[in-house]
């Protein structure tokens, strides 16, 4: 445990400064965004105001209000959590692949550690979740204050208000802020399922270099038909045999099924296969 | 320890954030505000049952789904992850679903699907039709009937007679008389043309025996442009006598022409209705037919040919334009008591509610439903379903 925990440690200090500065310029990108688009609502509101005499009201209702929305569907807004979320897909690949680069694979240290090679595994595994944990994090914590920016810099009048509730609501954000708890576990744990199953994909086309590459692709192929396997056959079936709350019931067990399989197969390839 | 910073101060913010989050989401679980129906007058307990579906718009451009229930309202959005998945069925399809598990495993059909009698549950779908209709060659008749004292269940299928005319074809209603399933459908033929049929289904020898045209319009001669509507009944899972359609003369004029079909004796009668009575029919229970004629809802009796009841209606504002879609009133009927709901003019959320004894014309309950703080002087709230538990 002490292994694992020291190894989680390393890779997030490996990677600490490309993720500070992504979480920076995610925060400075978005908080700039809020500005620069209240200013531009603004600068035509005091142009239709000003020069060309219309009524504010008359421009609240020609225009709509502004609501926070407005700056959410924006690119200042999605734009830095897509290049977070590229950066980190990116990481998962590198953060093993970094290991064999170089003049003296590192990797060579890492499997000779005194330590079960599971934790090699897992420790990065562990490591990718943090890292999305932390961004989304950071994300909760920026979004009301970039909502207190905004209605700062908006006068009430030609704003309407939401609640941070409200505005989580919303299509892209309630899927890495899903409304409950319950929903967050099942989409990380689906998130987690995924990373293992591209971890030991990586693994086979490090132990068989050539075939493992369609190996790596015909084990992810297995995985997804795995636990796809439900609706694959209501597909094929035409027919919806199992109530929601079956299906929710079997994809979860499923889930935790090809989770499993993949840390093991992993876990053997790093033994037994991986060559350096 | 001092060396570890790096994860702890990740894993703190992580947990806390997160935690924070949610924690703080449940307890605010209505960040939208709360509409309940208060009462103005009457007898409250005949409310209890009564959920109105609808949809809430923010004002902001967001709607959202919403049940307004005598305690409060609940937004679909905000109802836990389990209570969602379970899927938009109309509340007598989950409960058959509840109490029939088994039976009513992989039927996806609506209320018109289905059939409840007090000994017997029946359900007639179209499966395998393709999404576009453009090939329908597999179209079949899913038949099943649950026997409810000892539990057997009858189930076949049937191909579709002439399928391959047909692009789409929609179950509309459900009866059945001793052993024989009356199947009444409406079908979308390639050509443009749509008609409703009645098809029979002999449950003891598992076939279908009967196959028959009610009526039909569409692109070709006579019935070129007109249109056919079913009356809507009110409680689509009850045994009844009659489907009660209408329809429109060729060329799309204002009249109407109200027909009976007798599902029994298979008699075809039009209705002579009054003059007063060229307005819409709101839907039918039974032998009784509802129609809205602006001020008054009257309720019509088809065997006898007469009007039985007239109910006014609170002054409806029919100038501005843009409030036509709400102001049409909302009607349903079960238990002879009629459940009406009708905008309030001028007002976009406000809407009253009135119970009214079919039988003696007495309104027994009324009602009006109110928010609790108005978020948004943009935001209005439109009713379209009223439910009426058991």
């Amino acid at each position: 445990m002490n292994r694992f925990v020291k190894l989680v440690n390393f890779e997030l200090s490996r990677f600490m400064k490309v993720y500070l500065t992504l979480a920076a310029l995610t925060i400075i990108v978005q908080v700039a965004g809020v500005i620069v688009k209240a200013n531009e609502y603004m600068a035509k509101a005091n142009e239709a105001i000003n020069e060309d005499r219309i009524p504010m009201a008359q421009f609240v209702e020609q225009n709509g209000a502004m609501s926070f929305m407005d700056f959410t569907r924006s690119l200042w807004f999605m734009g830095p959590i897509a290049i977070c979320a590229a950066a980190l897909i990116f990481y998962i690949f590198m953060i093993w692949y970094r290991d064999w680069l170089g003049k003296n694979t590192f990797i060579y240290r890492l499997l000779m550690l005194p330590t079960a090679r599971l934790n090699v595994y897992l420790a990065k595994a562990a490591s990718i979740v943090l890292m999305v944990l932390g961004l989304v994090s950071v994300q909760l914590i920026i979004l009301p204050l970039e909502n207190s920016v905004f209605k700062w810099m908006v006068p009430v009048d030609f704003r309407s208000d939401m609640t941070v509730g409200q505005i989580i609501n919303w299509d892209y954000l309630s899927m890495i802020i899903p409304q409950t708890f319950t929903e967050f576990i099942l989409y990380y744990g689906a998130g987690f399922m995924a990373v293992s199953i591209l971890f030991t994909a990586i693994l086979f086309e490090r132990s068989f270099k050539w075939k493992g590459i369609i190996a790596g692709i015909g084990y992810i192929a297995i995985s997804v038909i795995i636990f796809a396997l439900p609706v694959l056959s209501m597909i094929f079936l035409n027919r919806e045999y199992l109530y929601p709350l079956e299906i929710l019931g079997l994809e979860v067990a499923l889930g935790i099924v090809v989770t499993a399989m993949s840390i093991g197969v992993g876990n053997y390839l790093l033994k037994k296969k991986v060559t350096v | 320890m001092k060396r570890y910073w790096r994860l702890i101060a990740i894993v703190t913010i992580v947990v806390l954030t997160i935690g924070t989050f949610y924690i703080q989401s449940a307890i605010a679980a209505v960040s939208y505000s709360e509409i309940k129906i208060e009462k103005i007058s009457g007898n409250e307990e005949l409310i209890e049952p009564v959920i109105l579906n609808g949809s809430y718009n923010t004002g902001t451009g967001m709607n959202v789904a919403i049940n307004v229930t005598p305690d409060g309202s609940e937004y679909i959005r905000n109802q836990s992850f389990f209570e969602r998945i379970q899927g938009m069925y109309s509340n007598e399809v989950k409960r058959l679903q509840e109490e029939y598990r088994s039976f009513m495993r992989g039927k996806s059909g609506s209320n018109t699907s289905y059939l409840e009698t007090e000994d017997t549950l029946a359900s007639a779908e179209v499966i395998n039709q393709s999404v576009r209709g453009s090939d329908s060659g597999d179209m079949e008749f899913d038949i099943a009937v649950l026997n409810k004292e000892n539990g057997e269940i009858t189930s076949f299928t049937v191909s579709v007679p002439n399928r391959a005319m047909y692009a789409q074809v929609f179950v509309e209603d459900v009866q059945m008389a001793d052993d024989t399933l009356k199947v009444v459908t409406r079908n979308y033929s390639k050509d443009g043309e749509n008609a409703l049929y009645m098809y029979h289904f002999d449950m003891t020898n598992q076939e279908i025996t009967g196959d028959k045209r009610i009526a039909i319009t569409g692109d070709n001669g006579e019935n070129a442009g007109s249109h056919l509507m079913i009356e809507p009944e009110s409680d689509q899972t009850a045994p009844s006598e009659y489907i009660i359609f209408s329809k429109d003369s060729p060329g799309g004029q204002d009249v109407q022409e109200y027909i009976v079909y007798n599902l029994e004796t298979g008699d075809k009668q039009q209705l002579e209705t009054p003059e007063k009575l060229s307005g819409d029919a709101l839907l039918s229970d039974k032998e009784h037919l509802y129609f809205n004629t602006g001020n008054q809802i009257v309720q019509y009796n088809i065997e006898t040919d007469e009007m039985t009841a007239e109910i006014d209606l609170p002054s409806q504002d029919t100038s501005n334009g843009d409030m036509q879609r709400n102001t049409r009133p909302l009607l349903h009927v079960t238990n002879d008591k009629m459940y009406l709901l009708t905008a309030s003019p001028g007002k976009k959320i406000g809407q009253n509610i009135t119970i009214i004894d079919t039988t003696s014309g007495e309104t027994l309950y009324n009602g009006k439903l109110t928010i609790e703080k108005p978020v948004d002087q943009n935001e209005s709230l439109h009713i379209f379903d009223i439910q009426v538990g058991s």
